[in-house]
């Protein structure tokens, strides 16, 4: 799929052009795909209500739709092929993820060792949980402004290219 | 502390998610084509579970023990994860859309993930203190992170390799789980008290 | 419906599109608890059961259930099917309820339920679904037993060991053992064993369907309507 390994490869199509910024729809890869239970968990395939709903495929593509600078003169429809860091979807994950975990059981530590009841560990973590979703905001914007997040442009999608999943 | 240590390690290690209880099977070999992906699907998992696992304690504790509704436990426990499942995808947008597009995809898959209720499960019969159960948890899903990103890693290798068609895809990936699960098997050796 | 149809129901949930070794779903109880023959076939009975129960209320009330909702609600029948047959075979198989476990609650979480919920039952009348529920459950249940018997014989010996302790009296005939007990291989009762043979048995699968001129399936639901 990807032959660089520092940069991981997709596929979106433009959906529309406002003035010098290009929005961008993912096509549906196949992380689902692969999942042998695509059909029953709503992501994988298109679902029976094309126009969108709550928890159809319709509506979360749509909910991930992103923005590119139009430098390359882009029209609506076209398929571009965008490329992101490969740390970079580690990094997201650890920020979203990672922060607020590790300030919730620090936290939960830190209130049993001094309280040891069970609904003082409870409300600690719950506030460690919520420091760290706002550190995670704040260490996210700081990596969206360096670039690290949103994907950059690599070049126009040949005709039949696609971007599936391996057999193995 | 050092319990606290000795659970996590087991819980980790010698009674892993994936190759000892036989849990989260369907993302196991849906979801490991590519490493990045795998760690994706890990740390959101390790996410959701932990958070279910602080909420299925609290209601198990002061709804159905208080009120002695152990028998809805199945229900509850389902719609308990179900909501943390959306908990956690509210938030992640709220806190970054940037971060949500990229790590979106993944949540959905983790409600019918088998881990997430069978860890749930687990920690009640194990009669844990809130911080026990939640580092068990946690612990857990560190556990089966850490499987998916080494499967994911023996997968990548075997993309590139020739496969004869009719072990091609899932049976070739039990094989080498099968082995993967020979090698933990030789954490059994660590005493977990 | 033409009986055809019905025949079609009935082989592909027992053999053609079976959940285990064609589609691939349900794997977590498939490896974990097949430890024995006896263990596969109780498993799957109670996942049959489920499914068949599941398959039928969603068919009932199939044209109420709107899209936007219709995870959460198949996923709370199936968790209330699932909570019926757990007490059930608390009060009344009490030695097998205590093998399975921790796996009666987890058959919520199966995807082949839900699979079979979103593919077929939503969209097909009353009877079909019900007998598709109950086939697919029928077609887990043999691929369980053959799991099982396969890692019992070879890790164990024996067949159907303690089949009368887990199913009742009436089973002592099947109780059989196949090799000497110092010539098992324990790992095949062991996780590793799990997986192997489960791999195995896929490959076992796809060559009997070449065989038979069929497209090997890589996995996935399929409709059979």
């Amino acid at each position: 799929m990807s032959p660089d390994l520092h940069t991981v490869e997709g596929i979106a199509r433009v959906v529309d052009i406002q003035g010098a910024t290009a929005w961008l729809e993912p096509e549906q890869t196949s992380s689902c795909g692969s999942c042998a239970s695509a059909s029953s968990c709503g992501a994988g395939a298109r679902d029976a209500n094309p126009a969108g709903g709550i928890g159809t495929v319709a509506n979360r593509i749509a909910a991930r739709r992103f923005a590119l600078d139009n430098a390359g003169g882009l029209h609506v429809g076209e398929r571009v092929v965008v490329g992101v860091a490969e740390r970079a979807l580690i990094r997201a994950a650890l920020t979203a993820y990672g922060l607020p975990l590790a300030t919730a059981l620090t936290a939960g530590g830190i209130a049993e060792s001094t309280w040891g009841s069970d609904l003082a560990t409870m409300a600690a973590m719950a506030g460690g949980l919520g420091f760290g979703l706002l550190l995670a905001r704040l260490v996210a914007r700081r990596l969206s402004v360096r670039g690290e997040l949103a994907p950059h442009f690599l070049r126009r999608a040949k005709p039949g290219e696609t971007c599936g999943g391996s057999t193995t | 502390m050092k319990d606290f240590a000795l659970m996590m390690i087991g819980a980790a290690l010698v009674n892993n998610v994936i190759l000892a209880r036989f849990l989260g099977l369907c993302s196991f070999m849906g979801v490991t084509t590519r490493i990045d992906t795998a760690a994706g699907m890990g740390l959101a998992t390790t996410f959701v579970i932990t958070v279910s696992s602080m909420a299925d304690w609290a209601v198990q504790h002061y709804l159905l023990d208080a009120y002695g509704l152990g028998y809805l436990r199945t229900v509850t426990f389902i719609l308990v994860i179900a909501s943390a499942v959306q908990f956690t995808e509210l938030t992640i947008k709220k806190v970054s859309p940037a971060l949500f597009q990229m790590l979106g995809i993944y949540l959905p898959l983790i409600t019918t993930n088998c881990a997430v209720l069978g860890v749930a499960l687990l920690l009640v019969e194990g009669h844990m203190s809130f911080l026990g159960a939640t580092l068990f948890g946690f612990a857990s899903a560190l556990g089966y992170s850490l499987v998916m990103v080494i499967f994911a890693g023996l997968r990548e290798r075997l993309a590139l390799a020739e496969v004869p068609r009719l072990f091609a895809g899932p049976p070739l990936g039990f094989i080498v789980a099968s082995l993967l699960a020979m090698a933990f098997m030789g954490f059994s050796g660590i005493s977990t008290g | 419906m033409s009986s055809s149809n019905y025949k079609t129901i009935v082989k592909d949930g027992l053999w053609d599109n079976n959940g285990v070794f064609s589609m691939l779903l349900g794997m977590c109880p498939a490896m974990a608890m097949t430890t024995s023959a006896t263990n596969g076939f109780g498993m799957g009975l109670a996942t049959a059961v489920v499914m068949a129960a599941s398959s039928l209320l969603v068919a009932v009330f199939r044209k109420l259930i709107t899209p936007e909702v219709r995870i959460p609600v198949y996923i709370l029948i199936v968790a209330a099917m699932v909570t019926l047959v757990d007490l059930a075979m608390n009060a009344w198989m009490h030695e097998l309820y205590k093998v399975l476990g921790l796996f009666i609650p987890l058959i919520v979480s199966n995807c082949l339920p839900l699979a079979r919920l979103e593919a077929f039952a939503a969209k097909q009348p009353v009877l079909p679904s019900f007998l598709d529920g109950l086939f697919m459950g029928l077609g887990f249940t043999i691929a369980l037993t053959a799991i099982g018997a396969v890692r019992e014989i070879t890790g164990n010996g024996t067949l159907f060991a303690d089949a009368s302790l887990l199913l009742g009296p009436a089973f002592k005939a099947i109780e059989l053992r196949v090799l000497p007990a110092d010539m098992g291989v324990l790992m095949m009762i062991l996780p590793p064993g799990g997986f192997l043979v489960t791999g195995l048995l896929v490959v076992v699968k796809r060559m009997l369907d070449l065989r038979a001129g069929k497209e090997i399936q890589m996995g996935g639901a399929h409709s059979v309507a």
